[in-house]
């Protein structure tokens, strides 16, 4: 697979990703959940670049994708967690 | 022995790393296809977001065989890097995918439990809704 091929695919998978992202965000009106399915498809995309012999930098640039990919996914999941607790009850007063 | 020639085993696997890598790619995209058509059903017929989570652990499996393809591909290619630069690189892009193969585990993990907990607090209410209906 040559580069080129790759980096269509890799946008290809990109505007597939933005698209259904977005849908899944209105169809089930949870943005969280569209924003999770974008990043999945942001991340293949990633994994596609990365397979490419580029240079350090084309490297670099792809490594950084995968990486804000991976802390956003971390802060979804803790944003959801944290939304799915319910709030702790205050303390009863104390006779 | 001319067959095994260091340039005759650098061409084969030089064509062998090419080729699992390859199929790691195409895994990759085939994921992302299976995926994309599954959300275009389940858009039109079931709107729930367990059903779109469902989806989304299947891609990540998907992209955690990918990886592995890549992960082999890198394994094959030290096999023949004669640079040290070439060697610096394969172990930079070793690294960011063990560690990917890594996370994506974590999180295919996470989000099956997740689905077993949603599943079975499903079941629970559906019980507890039949035995107060009965």
């Amino acid at each position: 697979m040559t580069d080129a091929v790759r980096d269509v695919v890799a946008l290809g998978v990109v505007a597939a990703g933005l698209l259904s992202g977005a849908a899944v965000a209105l169809v089930t009106r949870a943005p969280l959940a569209g924003l999770q399915w974008l990043l999945d498809f942001l991340l293949a995309a990633g994994l596609l670049r990365l397979g490419a012999t580029g240079t350090p930098t084309a490297l670099a640039t792809a490594a950084a994708i995968v990486a804000v990919r991976q802390v956003a996914g971390l802060g979804l999941r803790r944003a959801r967690a944290a939304l799915a607790v319910p709030a702790p009850e205050p303390p009863a007063p104390s006779p | 022995m001319g067959f095994l020639s260091e340039d005759a085993v650098a061409t084969f696997v030089d064509v062998l790393v090419r080729l699992v890598e390859t199929a790691g790619a195409v895994i990759i995209f085939s994921g992302c296809v299976i995926a994309f058509v599954r959300f275009l059903v389940l858009a039109v017929r079931e709107r729930r977001v367990s059903s779109f989570t469902r989806v989304r652990l299947d891609l990540g499996r998907m992209l955690a065989l990918g990886l592995e393809f890549q992960l082999a591909s890198d394994v094959l290619r030290t096999a023949v890097a004669p640079t040290l630069r070439e060697i610096a690189e394969l172990a930079a892009v070793a690294a960011i995918r063990t560690a990917l193969n890594f996370f994506l585990a974590r999180e295919i993990r996470e989000e099956r439990e997740e689905i077993a907990r949603d599943t079975a607090e499903r079941d629970t209410a559906q019980r507890d809704t039949a035995q107060a209906a009965g």
